[in-house]
Formats: structure tokens, C-alpha cells, sequence
């Protein structure tokens, strides 16, 4: 049995102000040591590194002597000036483009199909839930396999359907596609999970109020699933855009950047610039910029949600 | 009983901390390497050496290889000893990372080493590292294609195919669509390694080019002169005609995919390894305005901040002295880096390393030495990428040009 102890009331001082300021003065340093791990964790691993990185962005550091001198912003009028860095951010928002929309629809689409009430549809649930759970270096290196022009399982199926053999990977054209539906494949069922959560949400009284009125599946789907779901897709849309915006593996897996940097994402071309030829110094101030477009596209992204949630 | 009992119980507590202190004075050196330099043959040439301590061998993937050794100087965790690529020892030895070997290696062993080896382990007037052996590239051919089609290949230098005797072999080989004639590079374009930059500055010596000036200042006349893009404009043929291909083919000289291949003797050992079955042949690299083949390869440094630095000199000896390199050429094919080695083994005499002899001595040249080296070798290599694929040839090396003289503005 625990024993309270009540403060001893200062004189001169209420008393009772007493006992609730250091009530409030205990409870705070509880939650504060609750939150300590965190804050420690966040500290170590992602404010001193930023901060370490925005400085090393003004500095011609040099990863294995360690030593690095002033160069004030000549890293951050240099990049804007090197065209391979421009083609990367170029690179990088095709993939988005092509990456956020499609993901999100097939996503979408999945989760209604899969949240009906049919016999075994929890099966195909976890089925399609695997690739989120595996290491995209594994799936980057199955779906190069794939996509291999002499034993690949893509060109295999291309001649069963009497179809022309395709470069996939080795075409400048292809490569960046094939790269996205890679992507795609690796995270799609992810979202569906959340989209499953948020048609979860929907209160079954308005879609049978719908049904009641007449609407088709068609029209419930459009004007209470599509509307209610809002917030998710929401949520949905700037996740999958900040991942597409920081895609590496794929690009370090599959392709190296090629052929021709058709396939070169930012972050894979400042990881090169920063440990392939040792220019950290530029790749800090290009991931410096990288990171502020993330945040910009993300405000963006929230003011035109909360805008269309009003 | 009392008396046993509290001997018993210091002797319990006393032998774990001798043991410790006999465990802490033990050394081990540790040696960074890559699974394409065979671990066996280091570490017969080790065993050889009886150094009575231990050594790792730790292995990197190959293409993430440099990354790790650098990571590991940069966070002051490095192996004692890493295995360095030619032409990047300039790159790590300004760093300050290497410790520079000259006080440990003797003058009369140091001038063992062939010309070009010596030039490899020196940079500003200093010994870095110790060659594991030497390089050379020659042209590999099917020999079964060869046979059938009546193509008999030259043997020597002298008689190497001019660039024009080599498109008309090319047009005989090819059958389109289905079996190229040459990869004119070390892999595949879908890779991206030093190994292309090595096989690709040879189609540029050949045309008469050169990378940078001597003195390492620019790259302007040099990277863009004449010669450089007579070469480059060649290798952009053979993949225009249809004599080379851009699809990344899993092993192409091996499944009949691709006739002829540049490539250095180590080529050799894979396929007895690897694929017994293959009937290879080998000729000198052809000429065009002149006759150009390969040299440099990796080479054994010390880490500035080893602790064990004797011992860790002790492993290089084993590894690169003539016992230590003997048995490392015998095992892997490559050349020898030390004139002694070259002369007492009889198999340097036989073909195809006779054809790699003469041309270590007529026609071998160097890649650039200069602190930038990584910079460059990117340069080029995406150079030579580009007009594999169509691209402009005076575009591309205007791009490159420009991205080489800026990483040589940057060496202080």
C-alpha cells in the first residue's frame, strides 16, 4: 500500500496553491521522463544530424580525414548549376508522378475490394500485405531479376503472350517505369491497410441511408466512400509522396542511376557524390535543399487538404 | 578445508584475468578485402609466411567495397591494412588515412617491382602502398566461333589487328539479334565501377588520346584533343553498328552471347573456376593510331592509424614478397607485380601471358595519378556510357571535359 504524503504547507504562502503546484511540478516530470527516451532518441539520430548536415553544407568536409574548410554558399550556387543534380530532382518528380497517383489508386481500389464481405477475402488480405513486409533490397533484386532480358520471368511471359521482348532496365526509355511499378508493388498493400481503417470508419447508417435513396454501388462509392475518406487519402498521399521523393534503394539495387541517369533520384545521386567521390560537403547542401522541397511539398499538400476538409 | 576451499577461490578468480591478460597481448591484423580477390590464395600466401599471429581477412561487397574503407577511415575504425585500387592511392594518400611504407621497405626489394608497379605505389615522392600484382588487358575471343568461321588471331604485338581489321571480324561474328562480337568493356553497362574506367581509357589511348595533362592540371586538349575523340568515337561505333550491345547480359562471353572480350588474365581463373567448359583465346588489343593496353591494379596500404603497424608491414611482406606473390599469381592468374617473380615462373612464358609480357613491355600505359582520380574516372566512364547509347560524341566529352577540369580546380 503506497503512502501519500501530503506538502507542508510554506508559511506565509496559500497552502493550498502549495500542494498543486508541486502536484503539477510531479506530474510534469513524470510525463517529461516518459518522453525522455524519445527525445533522446530523436536528438541522437535525427536533430544532431541535421544540424550536423546543414553546417557540413557550408564546408568542403572530407569523410576520411575528417577535416573540411569554410566555403560559405558556393556548395548551394554550385548545385543549381550542375546539370546531373538537376536531372536527378527531374528524375525524382517523374517518379513521384508517376508513383503517388497510381500507388494511391490501386491502393484505394484494393481496400474496397478486399473490405466486402465475402468468404476467404481475409486470405488474399494477408497475401497481398507481403511485399510491404519484405526488405525492399530483396524485392529490388527479385524484380531485377524479373525484368533480367535473357532469363527474366517479364520477357518469358512477353513471348507466351507472342508480345516483343522488352529492355526494361537496360532501355532509357523503360528504365524509370520499371523502376516505378517495382515501387509500387513493394508498397501498394501498405496503404490498402489504411484505406481498409478508414472505410472501418465510415458509419454504416450513411451508406445504407443511400442505399435507401437509391444510389447504386457506383454512386455510394463516389459520393459517401470517396468524401469520408478524405482525411486518409490525405494522410495516404503525403506519406507516399515523401517516400517517393526519397527513394534510393531501388536506384542503388536495381539500376545505379542508369542507364544514363534516367534513373538517377536525388538521393541516390547525392549518396554518390558523397561516398563515391568524397564531395560531402556539396551532397549535405543538395540534401539540405531536398529536404526543405519535402517540406514545402508537404505544407502544400496539407493546406489544400484542410482547405477541402472546410 | 577451509584453507582449500579459499585457494581454490582466488585460484577461480585469478586464471580468467590471466587469461585476459594473455588474450589482450595477442595481436591480430585485419585486412580489408572484396570476394573477387580470391581469400584462399591471400591467405595461403599468409600461412607461408608463419607470422605466428593472427590475421583477418574481412570481406566487402565488391561494389560497395571503397565505400566501406572509406566510411571505416572517416569514423577512425579502419582495418590495419586495406586493399587500395591503383589509381585511387593518390585520393586516399592526400586524405592522410595511409601511412606512407618507405620506412619499412627496403630499397633493393622496393626496385623489384616492374616500372609500372613503382608508379603505382609512389605519389608526391613517397611509397604508399605495395602492389599485389601487376595488370595487363587483352582481347578474348570464342574460340570455337573462331574456328568455325576460319578466323585465325594474331599472337603478336607487331601483328595486333588495326581498328579497321577488327570491324571486319566483328561483321563476320555478329549475327544480329542474337550474338554480339564484342563487349569492349569489363561488364556490362548496367554496372558502375572502376573496372569499365580501366577497359574504356584503353579504345581512347588507342585513338591517340590522353585523359588529363601530365602535370595533372587540366583536362581541356587532352580529354577533348583529336586522339581522345577519334577513340571514344570508335567505341561508340561498335555499339552503333551493332557489334556491341547496351542489354545487360548475365555472363555473355560465357553463354555464346558475346564473341570477344576485353579483359585482363584474371579472366583465366574464373573460368576455371567457374565455367571449365569455356574454349577461350587470347590476342594482343588491336591498334588505331596506336597500340595501348592496361596496367595498375590493387595494392596492400596501412592504415596511418593501425596499432600494430610491424606486424601489419610483416603481412604485407607475406602477401607481396616474392614467396607471398608467387603463390598469390599462381592461384589467381594475375600478372606479377616483382621482375623476379616474372622471370622464375615458366607459365609467364607460355601463351596467352606471353602476348601479356610483350605488352607490359611495349604497349602498357598508365591511368592517370591524381587526387581527383575518382572524380575523373566518373567522368569518363559516363562519357563512354553515353555514346553507347547514341549520344553525341563531341557533347558527351564536352560534358566530361568541363566535370574533369572542375574536380582538378578543387586539389589543393
Amino acid at each position: 500500500m503506497h503512502k501519500f504524503v501530503r506538502a507542508r504547507p510554506i508559511p506565509g504562502t496559500g497552502g493550498k496553491e502549495q500542494r498543486m503546484t508541486v502536484r503539477k511540478l510531479r506530474t510534469s516530470a513524470v510525463g517529461y521522463l516518459f518522453i525522455l527516451p524519445a527525445v533522446l532518441i530523436i536528438g541522437i539520430f535525427f536533430v544532431y544530424p541535421a544540424i550536423q548536415l546543414f553546417t557540413i553544407g557550408f564546408t568542403d568536409y572530407n569523410l576520411m580525414s575528417g577535416r573540411g574548410s569554410q566555403v560559405g554558399f558556393s556548395n548551394y550556387a554550385n548545385m543549381f548549376r550542375n546539370p546531373d543534380f538537376v536531372n536527378s530532382l527531374g528524375v525524382t518528380f517523374k517518379l513521384a508522378l508517376f508513383i503517388v497517383p497510381t500507388q494511391t489508386l490501386i491502393a484505394l481500389v484494393m481496400a474496397v475490394l478486399v473490405n466486402q464481405k465475402l468468404r476467404g477475402v481475409s486470405l488474399f488480405r494477408v497475401l497481398f500485405f507481403f511485399p510491404a513486409i519484405t526488405s525492399f533490397v530483396a524485392v529490388a533484386i527479385m524484380w531485377k531479376q524479373m525484368y533480367n532480358p535473357t532469363f527474366g520471368l517479364a520477357n518469358t511471359l512477353l513471348q507466351w503472350l507472342h508480345l516483343p521482348r522488352m529492355r526494361f532496365l537496360s532501355s532509357k526509355q523503360q528504365a524509370l517505369i520499371s523502376v516505378g511499378v517495382a515501387c509500387i508493388w513493394k508498397s501498394w498493400s501498405y496503404f490498402m491497410v489504411i484505406f481498409i481503417s478508414g472505410l472501418k470508419e465510415i458509419p454504416q447508417e450513411i451508406e445504407e441511408a443511400a442505399r435507401i435513396d437509391g444510389a447504386n454501388s457506383f454512386q455510394q462509392f463516389l459520393f459517401i466512400t470517396l468524401p469520408m475518406l478524405k482525411r486518409v487519402t490525405l494522410f495516404v498521399v503525403v506519406i507516399t509522396t515523401m517516400d517517393a521523393i526519397k527513394l534510393f534503394i531501388p536506384a542503388f539495387t536495381m539500376t545505379s542511376g542508369g542507364p544514363l541517369g534516367t534513373t538517377d533520384t536525388t538521393v541516390h545521386y547525392v549518396w554518390r557524390q558523397a561516398f563515391r567521390l568524397m564531395q560531402v560537403g556539396p551532397a549535405a547542401a543538395m540534401s539540405t535543399v531536398l529536404f526543405l522541397i519535402i517540406v514545402a511539398i508537404t505544407l502544400v499538400q496539407f493546406k489544400i487538404g484542410s482547405k477541402e476538409n472546410q | 578445508m577451509k584453507r582449500f576451499l579459499s585457494v581454490l577461490l582466488v585460484t577461480l578468480l585469478l586464471v580468467p584475468l590471466l587469461i585476459t591478460s594473455a588474450t589482450a597481448e595477442e595481436v591480430t591484423i585485419t585486412l580489408a578485402s572484396f570476394p573477387d580477390q580470391p581469400k584462399a590464395a591471400l591467405e595461403a600466401a599468409i600461412a607461408a609466411a608463419n607470422l605466428g599471429f593472427k590475421v583477418e581477412i574481412i570481406e566487402y561487397p565488391q561494389n560497395e567495397y571503397e565505400n566501406k574503407i572509406k566510411m571505416a577511415f572517416g569514423a577512425g575504425n579502419a582495418t590495419d591494412l586495406v586493399l587500395i585500387d591503383g589509381p585511387n592511392t593518390a585520393s586516399y594518400a592526400a586524405t592522410g588515412v595511409l601511412e606512407p611504407l618507405d620506412a619499412y621497405w627496403a630499397k633493393e626489394d622496393f626496385d623489384d617491382l616492374v616500372s609500372s608497379a613503382k608508379s603505382t605505389a609512389t605519389w608526391n615522392n613517397q611509397i604508399w602502398v605495395a602492389p599485389l600484382n601487376e595488370s595487363n588487358t587483352v582481347l578474348f575471343y570464342n574460340k570455337k566461333v573462331f574456328d568455325e568461321l576460319g578466323i585465325t588471331a594474331p599472337t603478336k604485338v607487331e601483328d595486333a589487328w588495326t581498328f579497321e581489321q577488327l570491324l571486319d571480324v566483328c561483321e563476320k561474328v555478329t549475327i544480329p539479334g542474337q550474338r554480339y562480337a564484342i563487349q569492349p568493356q569489363m561488364f556490362s553497362l548496367a554496372n558502375k565501377n572502376e573496372g569499365q574506367t580501366y577497359t574504356q581509357m584503353l579504345w581512347l589511348w588507342m585513338g591517340g588520346g590522353e585523359v588529363i595533362a601530365p602535370d595533372g592540371s587540366t583536362a581541356t586538349g587532352f580529354f577533348d584533343g583529336e586522339g581522345s575523340k577519334a577513340g571514344i568515337q570508335f567505341y561508340a561505333d561498335l555499339f552503333t553498328k551493332g557489334y556491341a550491345t547496351t542489354e545487360d547480359i548475365v555472363n555473355a562471353f560465357e553463354t555464346d552471347r558475346v564473341v570477344m572480350w576485353v579483359n585482363g588474365p584474371w579472366a583465366i581463373g574464373n573460368w576455371r573456376r567457374d565455367f571449365p567448359n569455356v574454349e577461350w583465346g587470347a590476342t594482343p588489343m588491336p591498334k588505331g593510331a596506336r597500340s595501348a593496353s592496361g596496367s595498375g591494379s590493387w595494392n596492400i596500404g596501412m592504415s596511418a592509424a593501425s596499432k600494430h603497424k610491424e606486424e601489419a608491414w610483416k603481412v604485407i611482406e607475406a602477401i607481396t614478397g616474392k614467396q607471398g606473390q608467387t603463390i598469390w599469381c599462381e592461384e589467381t592468374m594475375n600478372t606479377p607485380a616483382r621482375a623476379s617473380v616474372l622471370e622464375s615462373l615458366d607459365m609467364y612464358k607460355e601463351y596467352p601471358f606471353d602476348i601479356i609480357n610483350e605488352q607490359m613491355l611495349k604497349t602498357s600505359m598508365a591511368r592517370p595519378s591524381t587526387p581527383a582520380y575518382p572524380q575523373i574516372s566518373e567522368a569518363l566512364m559516363d562519357c563512354f556510357f553515353e555514346v553507347a547509347y547514341g549520344e553525341d560524341v563531341n557533347a558527351a566529352v564536352a560534358k566530361a571535359t568541363q566535370k574533369m577540369n572542375e574536380a582538378l580546380g578543387n586539389v589543393k
